[in-house]
């Protein structure tokens, strides 16, 4: 970690909350594009994002610099999303309406105004594809395979943040590279 | 080749894992087998994909609104259990040498043990065998010399303190200065386990 990273931490830790929002602007964009891969809902993302926040800050003390910063807020970030992705496997037969709304807002929310209409629309299928593909991941695959291909971590860093042995990620990734080519399979007929 | 056997080696591919001679064998099969390479494909495909993934930023007023947030929450917990243990060690540690120090020297009184006084002048933080005289037993002292001008039949032992001797003296046993705070340890320790032997 570096050494600037490990000085701000100290600060907030002594309830320096300038020192918080230091960190906040350093994550706040790792933590909500993993939320957002991981649920696929802007809305959610950043509820996700906020929440995972909050909690390292209310667990501050807890955090010691044996392990890298980053780490433990993917950590927390992670759990969250984990724990919100089966929250919403339980609601999904109740609601599925609500939930294909919130999957509109979704593409609407991604199109960037300054492109011109035709760029926006190619991309905009690109995006939807991506998306489709990462949504139709088993949870358990998903994580490390959004960890590893959009957020550029090793392996070591991966098996760090989710508690599982440098094997287990290997695994998960190659079960999910599978799962997307399958996914891509059908996608594709 | 077993398909799954290749599915592995598709896998360690992509992930870079095979040797020189491995990734030289899997090629030259690749280029053979249509299956494993459609395989190769739909997989570099799928990675491909997801490289394209566009690299969403929180939305604007992200971290206003959790600082806000924040504002009505009570202030994190200090713990004062991780300085408390951090520093516990260290003050063990000083006690402990400070303590041991003070055991140690603390006893810096003049002491004399002998088994009789009989015929010893005691001076100023020193003991005098008078010359002409012979003293039977031994003889230690603590925090101060022993001057021999004349006989002693037994040792003489000096802690912090010296054993002089005037031309005549006669010691026939041993004769030891113990400066140490440590050796002072280890003489008391070696008497102790004398006693205890004989």
């Amino acid at each position: 970690m570096e050494l600037i990273e490990i000085r701000i931490v100290k600060r907030a830790q002594k309830g320096d909350r300038l020192a918080f929002a230091e960190l906040v602007e350093l994550y706040k964009d790792k933590l909500y594009n993993l939320a957002y891969r991981m649920l696929g809902n802007p809305q959610e993302a950043e509820d996700v994002a906020q929440d995972a926040f909050l909690r390292a800050y209310a667990n501050l003390d807890k955090y010691n610099a044996t392990h890298k910063f980053s780490t433990w807020i993917y950590r927390i970030a992670t759990n969250l999303c984990i724990d919100r992705m089966r929250k919403k496997k339980a609601d999904y037969s109740l609601d599925a309406e609500v939930d294909g709304i919130e999957g509109g807002d979704m593409y609407t929310r991604l199109a960037s105004p300054d492109l011109l209409p035709e760029e926006e629309l190619v991309r905009t299928e690109t995006q939807r594809e991506v998306q489709s593909a990462i949504d139709a991941l088993p949870e358990n695959y998903r994580a490390a395979v959004i960890l590893k291909y959009l957020h550029d971590m090793s392996l070591q860093e991966i098996a760090d943040i989710l508690e599982v042995p440098v094997s287990t990620v290997k695994t998960r990734i190659h079960r999910g590279r599978e799962a997307l080519r399958e996914g891509l399979k059908h996608h594709s007929r | 080749m077993s398909s799954q056997h290749m599915n592995d080696q598709i896998h360690q591919y992509l992930d870079e894992e095979l040797s020189g001679p491995q990734r030289e064998e899997f090629e030259a099969h690749i280029a053979t087998c249509a299956e494993c390479q459609g395989e190769l494909k739909a997989m570099g495909g799928a990675i491909q994909l997801l490289t394209k993934a566009e690299w969403v930023k929180a939305p604007a007023g992200f971290t206003e609104n959790l600082m806000a947030q924040l504002n009505t929450m009570h202030p994190p917990k200090r713990n004062w259990r991780v300085p408390i243990m951090k520093y516990t060690g260290v003050a063990a540690a000083v006690l402990l040498v400070f303590g041991l120090g003070v055991s140690l020297t603390a006893p810096s009184k003049f002491a004399l043990q002998a088994d009789n006084t009989q015929g010893l002048v005691v001076a100023d933080n020193k003991v005098i065998v008078p010359a002409g005289t012979e003293y039977n037993g031994d003889i230690t002292i603590e925090n101060g010399d022993v001057e021999v001008r004349g006989k002693v039949n037994g040792n003489v032992t000096a802690l912090n303190g010296k054993v002089y001797r005037t031309a005549g003296a006669d010691i026939s046993g041993e004769t030891e200065e113990v400066d140490q705070a440590m050796e002072k340890i280890v003489f008391y320790a070696k008497r102790v386990w004398n006693g205890l032997v004989q």
